[in-house]
């Protein structure tokens, strides 16, 4: 008889097990539904997102340890206008039972027209941006949380210019006052100086063109061009300022600002601007940070959120790169 | 006395031989079981290639959005961008995979911008020419921001993907 108990209880255990193998091949069936719901929220989400710089007119590539931003200084577009229109675009192709919103950062939804700069490469906390956090793009601007962390990058500045200079620095002649360490019309005041002091500095390469085609860049001492024998500045008193005279302008000035306290102020600033401070050219620019680490990325303040109604499953998190 | 004797010896083997079936046929039952759960927990091929196809839709698109394959043919006509869009898709696509592209042009009706007319419908080959049941497809929107609204377009991009070999055994 016990043996009976002991063989129905077996067959009551197997029976048990053969329940749960069934139910848990259901559930796996069903899991499939939401796998299926996150990954359409995730390509909306990833697919805004990657939008969103070409709208405001910013190009960010990430190639390993270098990340690069290229701009238009002022922009050639309205991106209040741009931005409407995306946002608007986006309404009219998502799909109606996906919900797209943008979040400031106190989590309350918000037009795309109120998205603003600037761009934080986290987590270094290094801040991309323009005068007023707004897109009118007079300066070019980069802040650092720092002077240990900007210690740990180097920057590399190509800018082109719609004006001329107001002579070739390729032709050194051409230019008055050359000396070591410039000319009269690509002048440093102060001049960086090469670390001298040893860290916290930043290293940096520079180079700009206009639209003639001629090129100054730091550091050079190609012969017959105008020396440029600089590379890095300390984090510490007076920025390394450079003015570059405009062949159109006396007024105009191309000035490029970069190192100093930090604390201060920002880490570079660059800016085409006459004697009211008002813009006097277009200044097309590749800035290049090269970390000591590949781990970054690039995010504005502003959150989007997609939501497929049907389910109520959202993504929210900030705009990135 | 010898007979009963005999058939109690002979029942009781009997009994014995029933439970032992019972076990092993549970044992048998259990193993089978777990080799359910196991089957079920691991991807299978389909779903690997499934998932393979999907993210080459995908990152062909982002591709061909960096090379600036997607913004030029809007400078072209359909009769040019046809042949491009197919060119690029095959130089792009690994080897073991083939697919189609079809490129959706809107442009703003006004002003404000608040609606939109298909201006063009480009697409590359028109004929599947598989023998593959699994075709994956992704979707993305590109925006191409212009200085008045007359220049600003925006593009739904539609990659279709499919092994021309089988995909992955």
């Amino acid at each position: 008889m016990k043996g009976v108990v002991f063989t129905l209880l077996t067959f009551m255990l197997f029976l048990f097990l053969f329940e749960l193998v069934a139910s848990l091949n259901h559930s796996g069936a069903s899991t499939i539904l939401p796998q299926e719901i996150n990954k359409r929220i995730t390509n909306v989400f990833s697919n805004i997102a990657e939008n969103i710089p070409k709208t405001v007119q910013v190009e960010i590539t990430k190639n390993q340890n270098n990340l690069t931003i290229s701009d238009s200084l002022p922009p050639t577009i309205n991106i209040q206008s741009s931005l409407q229109a995306f946002q608007n675009f986006i309404n009219f192709s998502i799909p109606q039972d996906l919900n797209v919103s943008f979040l400031n950062p106190a989590m309350q939804t918000v037009p795309l027209t109120s998205l603003n700069p600037p761009f934080q490469i986290q987590p270094l906390n290094v801040n991309y941006t323009y005068p007023s956090n707004n897109w009118g793009k007079t300066q070019q601007l980069i802040y650092c949380p720092n002077a240990s962390t900007c210690n740990n990058f180097s920057i590399h500045l190509n800018y082109t210019i719609n004006q001329t200079f107001q002579c070739n620095p390729q032709n050194a002649s051409s230019c008055t006052g050359v000396n070591s360490y410039g000319s009269n019309e690509f002048s440093w005041s102060p001049q960086p100086d090469n670390c001298a002091g040893g860290p916290p500095c930043i290293n940096f390469t520079l180079s700009i063109t206009d639209n003639q085609g001629h090129t100054y860049a730091c550091s050079s001492n190609a012969a017959g061009a105008v020396p440029c024998p600089f590379n890095s500045t300390s984090l510490s008193g007076n920025a390394a300022t450079l003015q570059i005279g405009i062949l159109q302008s006396s007024v105009c000035k191309f000035k490029f600002t970069i190192g100093g306290n930090i604390a201060n102020g920002p880490l570079l600033q660059t800016r085409m601007l006459d004697n009211n401070n008002n813009t006097c050219g277009e200044v097309f620019s590749n800035t290049t940070f090269t970390f000591n680490t590949t781990t970054f990325y690039v995010s504005l303040p502003t959150y989007l959120r997609v939501l497929d109604l049907n389910s109520n499953t959202s993504k929210t998190d900030s705009i990135f790169q | 006395m010898e007979f009963k004797h005999f058939n109690s010896k002979i029942g009781g083997l009997a009994l014995k031989g029933f439970f032992f079936s019972i076990d092993a046929l549970i044992a048998v039952g259990v193993a089978l079981s777990f080799a359910a759960l196991i089957s079920t927990a691991t991807p299978t091929t389909q779903q690997f290639n499934e998932y393979y196809l999907f993210r080459t839709a995908q990152s062909t698109l982002a591709v061909m959005d960096a090379d600036g394959v997607l913004s030029t043919i809007s400078n072209m006509t359909p009769f040019q961008a046809k042949p491009y869009l197919d060119l690029q898709l095959r130089q792009t696509l690994p080897p073991n995979v083939d697919g189609r592209i079809e490129v959706d042009i809107y442009n703003c009706v006004d002003s404000a911008c608040d609606n939109f007319t298909l201006n063009n419908r480009i697409f590359g080959q028109q004929i599947l020419s598989t023998t593959s049941s699994k075709v994956s497809i992704a979707q993305r929107i590109f925006s191409y921001p212009g200085s008045t609204w007359q220049t600003t377009y925006f593009e739904i991009a539609t990659v279709q993907t499919w092994f021309d070999n089988g995909g992955f055994k």
